[in-house]
């Protein structure tokens, strides 16, 4: 599977939760993309940024799908605008969003979505994390000044079960 | 004779009025007031960039007498009924929808499907406040923007909770860098 990460989606596994070595190993059956404007984005605000994290993932040039722009109120600096519109002409590819308006688009247009939550869960389901990974990686998130959905931290409750 | 020339629903103003009492918002609910028919409408035009509406800037913002009358004629042609102070669909209008949803552009069916999901069930507050932000034009005659904009922090953070606006969208609004609006909303909403 082709997955093509937002920002916040990064920080998630990477910053908040730890999970470089996991990802890597994951990489290795899956392909892992960010575009340009995410790696932006990304390394303005990384607090940790080391050349294998960013190594896990292959950048790529992004053309703006035009017709995204009015639900973006025409703003196209944020990086989930550069995801969508790339799944909605690449549709092999799954959207990693966590933010819920950028899922929204996503429900609208029908494309492939999952967010860090459900990376941490097909991260289980490879068996690249223990139950003991799992609840401390629930503490690191509950703890962190990181905003995921009530919904999303349900979710995340279920996994860690 | 079709129930579209019968009424006269190749006019816009009552087609996009049935269509979008048709349509199942996030709740999975048709009915709608009078003030989300009139922003989810002019947000439908905001998104195809498109004035086939007519709008002027009162006291709500963009508010149209079009939408109004023709809303009005619907209800006296028996196509839309008032339950409380919601406005449904009567039979006669679902198979006037279905008729429109036949002929309907899929691009606009979507862009009105999406308008509605995201302003249906927001508060009056929250629905005026995200259109006078949408277009700051609409706030020259309001009666409300003061107020709302008082507690703009709250109203944003709600807005972008229910995934109506994104991260760069409620800084912008806020004037916040993005640590500090994802900070509030950690200390607000998680703890």
């Amino acid at each position: 599977m082709k997955y093509i990460f937002d920002t916040s989606s990064i920080i998630v596994l990477l910053e908040v939760c730890g999970l470089e070595s996991q990802l890597k190993s994951f990489s290795s059956k899956n392909q892992l993309y960010m575009p340009h404007r995410v790696r932006e984005e990304y390394l303005r605000g990384a607090k940790v940024c080391t050349a294998t994290s960013l190594s896990l993932f292959s950048i790529i040039t992004v053309d703006l799908s035009d017709e995204l722009l009015p639900y973006f109120h025409f703003d196209s600096s944020s990086g989930e605008i550069w995801v969508i519109s790339h799944v909605i002409t690449h549709q092999d590819y799954c959207c990693v969003i966590d933010e819920e308006f950028g899922r929204n688009i996503c429900k609208l247009f029908q494309l492939k979505l999952i967010g860090a939550i459900g990376i941490i869960q097909r991260l289980k389901e490879k068996g690249f994390l223990s139950n003991e990974d799992l609840e401390k990686i629930r503490k690191k998130i509950r703890n962190s000044h990181f905003y995921l959905s009530q919904k999303l931290l349900k979710k995340l409750d279920q996994i860690c079960l | 004779m079709t129930l579209i020339l019968d009424y006269g629903l190749d006019s816009p103003a009552r087609g996009l009025l049935i269509l979008v009492l048709s349509l199942q918002d996030k709740l999975k609910k048709t009915e709608m007031g009078i003030l989300h028919i009139q922003k989810a409408i002019r947000y439908f035009e905001y998104l195809k960039q498109q004035e086939t509406i007519s709008f002027s800037n009162f006291k709500y913002g963009g508010v149209s007498y079009e939408l109004q009358e023709n809303l009005e004629t619907l209800e006296e042609c028996g196509l839309v009924e008032k339950v409380g102070t919601k406005y449904v669909l009567t039979d006669e209008g679902k198979k006037a929808a279905q008729e429109l949803l036949e002929k309907y552009e899929e691009d606009s069916l979507q862009k009105l499907t999406f308008a509605k999901n995201q302003l249906n069930d927001l508060t009056h507050d929250e629905v005026l406040f995200f259109m006078y932000k949408l277009l700051p034009e609409t706030q020259k005659y309001s009666t409300e923007f003061e107020r709302l904009d008082q507690k703009r922090e709250t109203l944003v953070r709600k807005l972008f909770l229910k995934g109506r606006i994104n991260l760069t969208t409620a800084t912008r609004w806020l004037e916040l860098d993005e640590k500090s609006f994802l900070d509030s909303l950690s200390s607000r909403e998680l703890k």
